[in-house]
């Protein structure tokens, strides 16, 4: 099991750097120190490989005391808090990938979690280790309540800052080549991080505890900028050059003094980026199903470009073939001709047959499979497009407005056509709210109303645009009629076309906004119309 | 290769100007009459009842479609047998087209066999269609010649009754009911009895 060793190797060797480093400071006969961040490999080893590596953890506390200890106590009571320690730790992992907490923390409610059970688990297991070494005569009795605050507090703060940044290896949330790709989106943080690293050595030169709190400038930045990877790499970096600062800087503030707030500026970055990260998420999920639709809108597109072009080329080559076969004929007897010629029409003829299949297999490559009605609310499609384009929208500054009267219905559509459509109708309206004089600019505005009509569904799209042109009426629904410079023709065409093969329809009236108003008509129920 | 009837014409109802030529061309090489409109409106404009033949159709047209040309000929009571040519290779449309009494549908670009065939078998179609009117009509004009009591003889002939059956029945001689019978035959122009029954019952 190579994988299984080198991951034990990893954790044993980091873990033991890290506790040998921030051995700083130390409370006598004790390894309370005002910072763990070996702990937090510990969690994160827990939290991603899972609980049954806790015996490697206990055996790991165990060896690092030992060596990293001034006066380690006795074996067997360095052994008991060792047992301890790892027990703790595993449960606390335990109760979190129970709730599937082990992947990259990506929302406000995780963060919430992990925070919670890490700040109890710290502190059950600060407690313990307090009762055990003061049972054991390590510590005096008299310092217990402060030995357990600042063993709580440097364990709770090594893993806020470190388990995050470690579990980012594990989950698909952080994209490691996508970041790297772009490195000048890297020259910021880096800045940032350099900034906190200046505070942090000003800090320990300056032996003023107020010059703690600039601190949180930048971090609170870089994880607004970059959620949860962003804010906890600063975190752990602006940690480290504190604790090397102040450890290195001769005779100044002792660490404990800023361990609490060394704490909050963790839990504050976490929370900030978790609270950044989802909103990341979110955009991202809105972009993917964007570029979806627009995927099928394309091909759609192309299908329609496709049954047109099959269309017109169809005619040509209906009196091409006609002609050549009247000109067989009148190669025949009596009529007397050469007989390369008799044969050249027979290949011309060969030849037009030939591209007519061409034509015919290129259409059915893109007719695809015909729609799937299914019951649909309308609504919620709208909702869904118009949400796909609400970047464009507030780019543009578009009021937009989706009214619905009571109680509307669900129609019998293909949910995916419903939306190509809409998302046409929609990008038709703001492409109309463009080409307005800037001095109308004021008055943006596409609505989208739905009510019931019998047994439709209508779904009405009004925009304030410049309306459609009166020489363009006639044909808007025409494949290649076009009013815009880089337009195909082929949107309402195509709409259309998609909407009357489901029972339903798509027709243009002016608007009491100005501009256009296109209505979809949607029936409720399959009827015979469908699909004919 | 001239073994269409004189009078049968393709009515040929398409936007394209090529294609109307051509196909014109084609037709009329092949023996067939071919007769071009440019829309489906200018088609039913000038339509006489005297036209015989049938109608070859683009589906798709600006202005009216062949599907509406056939409601349109549905309207107008015109039994022209109607060949529709689809551009598009729609199925859907063709079949909706057939649903509407369409004799059959061909696919853009259609070659010339088919075409012939189709065009050929509509034309027999339409002249049989055209033959068995013409022959109701006939016998029509002719059952009107006979008196009332001819029609009364000729229904109890056609009930299967004998000559002396319908003599009691009508208080008249046999000798009388076969003089009727001869004057009968002689107006509905039929030779045998079997043949008098045959046009009775056509009626």
């Amino acid at each position: 099991m190579p994988q299984w060793w080198r991951v034990g190797a990893a954790y044993v060797g980091l873990y033991l750097l890290l506790d040998w480093a921030s051995y700083v400071e130390p409370l006598p006969h004790t390894s309370i120190t005002p910072w763990n961040p070996n702990t937090g490999v510990v969690m994160a080893l827990l939290l991603a490989r899972g609980v049954h590596w806790a015996p490697v953890v206990a055996l790991s506390i165990f060896v690092g005391e030992l060596l990293t200890d001034a006066g380690p106590p006795p074996w067997p009571v360095l052994a008991l808090t060792s047992l301890y320690l790892a027990g703790v730790y595993a449960c606390a992992a335990w109760s979190l990938r129970r709730r599937n907490l082990m992947a990259p923390i990506e929302t406000p409610a995780a963060a919430a979690w992990f925070a919670g059970v890490v700040g109890l688990a710290s502190g059950i297991a600060a407690a313990g280790y307090v009762g055990i070494l003061v049972g054991a005569g390590e510590l005096k009795p008299e310092d217990t309540a402060a030995s357990i605050a600042r063993y709580w507090i440097g364990e709770f703060s090594g893993i806020i800052a470190l388990t995050p940044v470690l579990l980012l290896r594990v989950g698909r949330g952080f994209h490691w080549e996508e970041t790297l790709r772009n490195a000048r989106a890297f020259v910021l943080p880096a800045l940032g991080i350099l900034v906190g690293l200046g505070f942090a050595f000003a800090l320990a030169a300056a032996r003023d505890v107020r010059l703690f709190y600039p601190l949180f400038v930048p971090v609170t930045w870089i994880a607004l900028r970059y959620g949860v990877p962003g804010a906890m790499i600063s975190v752990s970096l602006v940690q480290a050059a504190l604790v090397a600062a102040l450890e290195l800087t001769p005779g100044s503030i002792p660490l404990f003094d800023v361990q609490f707030p060394l704490l909050a500026l963790g839990i504050t970055a976490l929370f900030l980026g978790a609270l950044a990260s989802q909103r990341d998420v979110a955009l991202r999920q809105v972009r993917d199903q964007d570029a979806v639709l627009q995927r099928s809108l394309r091909f759609a597109a192309a299908g329609q470009l496709a049954s047109a072009l099959t269309h017109e080329l169809n005619q040509p080559m209906t009196a091409l073939l006609s002609y050549v076969r009247a000109a067989e004929v009148m190669t025949e007897p009596p009529a007397s001709a050469d007989a390369r010629l008799v044969e050249t029409l027979h290949k011309a003829g060969k030849e037009a047959l030939r591209a007519a299949a061409v034509l015919r297999r290129l259409r059915e490559f893109y007719r695809g499979e015909g729609a799937r009605l299914e019951p649909t609310d309308p609504l919620a499609v709208c909702t869904r497009v118009a949400g796909a384009l609400q970047e464009r929208m507030r780019r543009g500054s578009v009021e937009f407005e989706l009214r619905a009267r009571e109680g509307v219905p669900r129609v019998m559509v293909d949910r995916t056509q419903l939306e190509i459509v809409i998302h046409n109708l929609l990008t038709n309206s703001l492409d109309a709210l463009d080409a307005l004089p800037p001095q109308r600019a004021q008055s943006r505005r596409i609505e989208i109303a739905a009510e019931t009509d019998g047994a439709n569904v209508l779904i009405a799209v009004d925009d304030s645009g410049p309306g459609v042109a009166a020489s363009l009426t006639e044909r808007l629904f025409e494949p290649f009629v076009t009013s815009k410079a880089n337009g195909m023709g082929l949107g309402l065409s195509l709409s259309r076309t998609l909407l009357r093969h489901q029972g339903g329809d798509l027709y243009c009236e002016p608007s009491r906004l100005g501009g256009a108003r296109f209505v979809v008509r949607l029936a409720t129920r399959v009827t015979a119309q469908t699909n004919l | 290769m001239m073994d269409e009837h004189e009078n049968d014409t393709v009515f040929l109802i398409d936007d394209d100007p090529s294609v109307r030529d051509s196909l014109t061309l084609l037709l009329s090489l092949k023996g067939i009459r071919t007769q071009p409109f440019a829309t489906a409106e200018s088609f039913i404009e000038t339509y006489r009842p005297e036209w015989h033949g049938c109608v070859l159709t683009d589906l798709r047209m600006p202005g009216m479609t062949g599907l509406e040309l056939q409601a349109a000929l549905r309207e107008r009571r015109i039994e022209v047998p109607v060949v529709v040519l689809t551009a598009h290779g729609d199925v859907a449309t063709a079949r909706a087209a057939l649903k509407n009494g369409a004799f059959d549908f061909l696919e853009k670009p259609i070659d010339d066999a088919m075409l012939l065939d189709v065009l050929r078998n509509a034309l027999r179609v339409d002249r049989e269609r055209r033959g068995a009117v013409a022959a109701r009509a006939a016998t029509d004009r002719r059952l009107e010649r006979l008196t009332q009591r001819e029609r009364e003889i000729l229904a109890l002939v056609a009930a299967g009754h004998q000559n002396r059956e319908i003599a009691a029945q009508l208080g008249i001689s046999s000798r009388t009911v076969e003089v009727h019978k001869a004057r009968i035959m002689e107006k509905l122009e039929c030779h045998s009895l079997a043949e008098l029954l045959q046009v009775n019952r056509a009626h």
